[in-house]
């Protein structure tokens, strides 16, 4: 294995080929978000995540260079098999493996939204901006069809005929241009003309671009109006429009309303970040139902069953496989799952403190049975302390229930153990011991992958991480013994993950606007989250990391409370969406529990370790809003009544 | 090179010996700074308006408002206030002075505009035209805010050809001060500098790039959001040397070892050491890293150069003068284009009142004449 390298940190880079490195790099499961039930062509799809999400790289897997080499190169290559099956499965190549799509990728820039602030008049500034958008979309497409037929570009655009339909084009410049050299020259020179303008200093309203504030571009390059050699073109045309968020609110306005009210002749993929979205919209996110757009959101996908934590092996694997030279890919095998030997020693003594605990606290009489079970078991030292936290934590449950419903103290029996012990108490059993004894719990694949809140950048900063110990290791088996082992210790993996945890929160000084406020705001939601999860009867077990408001509430905050300065839920609104928009809370919408219906709020599960908190979907509290507002002040005492266990 | 040969002062010594000898005759000055929290914020001008001599004795302060509503309300903080009334008490001892205050607008829609509504603090030949020397203090200035700035008034100078306008840049170092002033938040994004980017144009798409970066203390968000938004074919990094701490170009690469070493973009020969006082070596450095790279890359159609600055602002002055220069040309170079990539902060803290009169004896004043008689 390479050590100077760490490939978790590494970019691809231009100098080694950046479309070969990136289809090396590509993992197709992130493919699976195309929906077999929801339609992908002839319908505006809106994909949606925070910074680091995966967007772009996705975009990029549609564009020309890639589906060639792709094309060229699947036969020989294994790793492409599975790329180039699902890019099949959704009509991307024809039998012949010719690829069925033109497809370009455009980025926005500041360059457009620089035109918003620009001392010109709002009329000058749609105009430049449609002008432009419209020209990039042209210069684009004309690009990737010489791509796909394999034509020099831009020599041979003299093939390439493009009728216009007046009826859905409209009135624009190229309306007496139909040859596809000409239509580019024209666009280069305007082109230059519009970035010009831009970036001059002392611009005035007085400009020469056209004055068309609508996208024709989408419309010319309807398939039946594009003649190559004589007969119309059959391939889809697919323009994807990436990182929205960077246009300013008008613009994304306006961009939106002609996109989605006119209905494009070609196929349109919109990306961005959940920043782009108004306050408004983000907190009222993932309730839009509509016919004429597809809306996905990435970390909302992936959050579902395990599909990230397959995403995120896979990613790893790919990124191993650049510096491995023979050695395992598979990152779990780096990350070993044996708690350390010094942990074993003192387990012993662990388990002594809790039996003394047990049998001081309680009658040992009624719960005889239960420990004689746990006195009985095999196994080695840290999972015998691991039973009998679980005991703890059952005989706790047992005599609270008791208490309530003033039971005698009947005798127990191993049958009503075995019906009261599950996966969740062992695992609450787990964070406890961290807790109270320091054992390790935050390691192995699967935490790792949680901790990453599906968010791939977040997965492969935290791997990067990780990777740097492995290659330590590496370096003194190296040097030292062959028979040392490379892979890290729980301990160690505890330990660099606390660390970096505490990095994250400390960049959020430099990262995230209003900081002081965020962090306290999230400060007591992990401490609120940490007093419901560290009570003796582990009742919601294993913890809770989230928490919510019902969707009436939530309403509230969307209808009055963000659209009102004045308001006294205001700063409460705005530290949500900033949150969310942040990634430093996950939320889930709708989410139907009692009867109810709930927005909950999860935290980022990088924090989760902050506060020692399980990493695991799914136990949370709702609260009212007035309490959540309680929660941006500072030493804050957490209001317990009003509170719905769920 | 324009600035081959330079005028430099580098302490505060120097540059008050240089301004009273140059006072001596009678000169308008103008003097443009920002009204900031920044401890340094009237250093400059006490040092330099408090020499006596004959002439206009203008200012033209900055004020800064993160919205349109923070602009209305006309929102002050503490450390604005007592900058401010202490400077009307400052002026009030200093003869033939007028006084305006520019209002900009830095945020809009969580995002800068600063780099934009810079270039409306100086709006035409005719606010400068009335002076013999403008001198601009970037103490308390953004890199956002100066540097279109200094892009505006150059430009308008060199173009401006009925008399000769001197311009000339004041800035109070201090590495204490400068290790106790924190971010709070940055932008999200990387953005070029409004008048000095790269449009991705059809005809120069094919250019490779290449990224020159300056590096400094705590500025790896900036760096790694930078990093994310390029995609050079080679990364050149600078690192201060000769510098106070001799060690700070092997710390620095420590700080930045993650995001830097393993980028197969990056080779250690590409590493530049220049003096962390001196900016016009920074300039020259970076001139000849253009040039070299553009001859190189020419067979692939041309080269696309971006410059970040996350060092001080002494020298983001010498990159800054090395990309005017090369913008400046290409008109007649269709091979080369050039920008400056960055990422503001949203806001800034000083941690450390307490001790501020202490770290205050730390202020070393730099002066840099840019443009005027020297260059004739």
């Amino acid at each position: 294995m390479r050590i100077d390298i760490n490939p978790f940190f590494s970019r691809p880079s231009e100098t080694i080929g950046a479309d070969d490195k990136f289809i090396q790099l590509f993992s197709p499961d992130v493919l699976d978000i195309f929906d077999e039930k929801k339609p992908l062509w002839d319908i505006v799809n809106i994909i949606r995540s925070s910074p680091g999400g995966g967007k772009t790289t996705l975009l990029r897997l549609f564009t020309p260079d890639i589906l060639l080499r792709i094309k060229n190169k699947q036969k020989d290559e294994q790793h492409l098999i599975e790329i180039y099956k699902k890019l099949k499965m959704l009509g991307i190549y024809d039998d012949k493996d010719n690829p069925l799509l033109i497809a370009t990728h455009i980025p926005f820039t500041n360059e457009y939204s620089t035109l918003e602030y620009l001392k010109i008049n709002d009329a000058a500034k749609s105009h430049l901006f449609f002008s432009l958008l419209n020209t990039r979309i042209i210069l684009s497409v004309l690009y990737s069809f010489c791509k796909i037929k394999d034509l020099d570009f831009p020599e041979d655009l003299d093939k390439l005929i493009i009728n216009q339909n007046p009826a859905m084009t409209g009135y624009n410049p190229l309306r007496n241009i139909n040859n596809g050299k000409e239509i580019y020259d024209w666009c280069c020179e305007n082109e230059e003309k519009i970035c010009s303008d831009i970036d001059n200093i002392t611009l005035t309203d007085n400009h020469e671009v056209d004055k068309r504030i609508e996208l024709y571009a989408l419309h010319l390059f309807y398939q039946k109006n594009m003649i190559y050699n004589g007969h119309p073109v059959t391939e889809k045309i697919l323009v994807m429009l990436d990182d929205v968020h960077n246009l300013s609110q008008n613009q994304r306005g306006s961009l939106m309303k002609n996109i989605i009210d006119r209905r494009p002749s070609v196929n349109v993929w919109i990306a961005e970040r959940l920043q782009a979205l108004s306050m408004e919209e983000i907190i009222s996110e993932g309730n839009i139902v509509n016919r004429d757009f597809v809306l996905v959101n990435l970390e909302q996908f992936w959050s579902k069953g395990n599909k990230f934590q397959k995403f995120a092996g896979s990613v790893a694997e790919k990124r191993l496989s650049t510096i491995a030279e023979g050695e395992s890919t598979n990152l779990s095998s780096y990350l070993s799952e044996t708690i350390d030997k010094d942990y074993v020693e003192v387990a012993k003594k662990h388990t002594q403190v809790i039996k003394e605990r047990l049998n001081s606290n309680f009658n040992k009489k009624k719960y005889s049975k239960w420990i004689e079970t746990k006195e009985n078991f095999v196994g080695n030292e840290i999972e015998t302390l691991v039973e009998w936290k679980r005991l703890e934590i059952l005989i706790y449950r047992d005599h609270g229930n008791s208490q309530q419903v003033l039971q005698f103290e009947d005798f127990l029996d191993e049958n009503s153990l075995d019906h009261q012990d599950g996966s969740d108490i062992e695992n609450a059993a787990r964070l406890f011991l961290h807790e109270e004894f320091k054992l390790p719990y935050y390691y192995g694949i699967d935490k790792i992958s949680r901790l990453s809140s599906s968010n791939i950048e977040q997965f492969l900063n935290i791997s990067g991480k990780l990777f740097e110990a492995i290659s330590t290791n590496q370096l003194k088996k190296i040097s030292q013994s062959k028979n040392l082992s490379v892979s890290i210790t729980p301990k160690k993996q505890d330990q660099l993950i606390k660390k970096l945890t505490d990095e994250k929160w400390k960049e959020m000084d430099i990262r995230v606007p209003s900081s002081t406020q965020i962090k306290i705001f999230l400060d007591n939601i992990g401490l609120f989250c940490r007093e419901h999860t560290y009570t003796p009867n582990a009742w919601n077990s294993p913890g809770i990391n989230g928490i919510a408001i019902t969707m009436q509430e939530r309403d509230v905050l969307k209808d009055k409370a963000i659209k009102d300065t004045k308001h006294t839920l205001h700063q409460l609104a705005k530290t949500i969406a900033v949150c969310i928009s942040y990634n430093l809370l996950d939320f889930r919408l709708n989410y139907k529990v009692q009867g109810k219906e709930v927005m909950i709020l999860y935290l980022n599960r990088i924090y989760c370790a902050k506060y020692g908190l399980p990493l695991n979907n799914g136990k949370f509290k709702v609260r009212k809003l007035n309490d959540f507002r309680n929660f941006l002040n500072k030493g804050n005492a957490y209001i317990n009544n009003n509170t719905l266990d769920l | 090179m324009r600035w081959k040969n330079y005028v430099l002062n580098k302490k505060s010594k120097d540059c008050v010996n240089f301004w009273q000898d140059y006072l001596k005759n009678s000169r308008d000055l103008l003097y443009i700074h920002g009204l900031g929290f920044d401890p340094r914020t009237l250093n400059g001008i006490k040092s330099i308006y408090g020499i006596e001599g004959s002439g206009k004795r203008d200012v033209l302060s900055v004020r800064y408002f993160q919205s349109q509503e923070e602009k209305e309300a006309n929102i002050t903080t503490n450390e604005v206030q007592y900058h401010e009334e202490e400077l009307e008490k400052f002026l009030g001892s200093v003869n033939k002075s007028n006084r305006e205050i520019v209002p900009i607008i830095t945020r809009a829609e969580q995002k800068s505009i600063a780099s934009i509504t810079a270039h409306g603090i100086v709006d035409g030949i005719s606010k400068i035209s009335g002076y013999t020397d403008i001198i601009v203090d970037i103490s308390a200035m953004p890199r956002g805010v100066f540097i279109p700035l200094l892009h505006k008034i150059l430009k308008i100078i060199d173009g401006y050809t009925i008399s000769t306008i001197n311009l000339h840049v004041v800035v109070t170092e201090n590495y204490i001060l400068d290790s106790r002033i924190e971010d709070e938040g940055v932008e999200q994004s990387a953005e070029f500098i409004h008048g000095l980017s790269i449009h991705e144009l059809a005809i120069n798409q094919k250019f490779k790039e290449v990224w020159i970066a300056i590096l400094g203390e705590k500025q790896l968000e900036q760096y790694e959001k930078i990093r994310s938004s390029v995609n050079p074919v080679s990364t050149c990094a600078i690192l201060p040397f000769p510098s106070k701490n001799l060690r700070r170009g092997d710390e620095l690469i420590n700080h930045y070892q993650d995001k830097l070493l393993n980028d197969s973009d990056f080779d250690i020969k590409n590493i530049i050491y220049a003096d962390e006082q001196n900016p016009f070596q920074v300039y020259r450095l970076i001139r000849n890293t253009i040039e070299r790279h553009s001859q190189s890359l020419k067979i692939f159609g041309g080269t696309k150069v971006i410059v970040s600055v996350l060092s001080s602002k002494l020298l983001t002055i010498g990159a800054f003068l090395a990309v005017y220069e090369t913008k400046l040309s290409e008109d007649t170079r269709k091979d080369l284009r050039i920008g400056i990539k960055h990422v503001d902060s949203i806001s800034h803290k000083f941690v450390g009142e307490e001790d501020k009169e202490e770290i205050l004896k730390s202020n070393e004043l730099f002066h840099m004449w840019i443009a005027g008689d020297p260059y004739k």
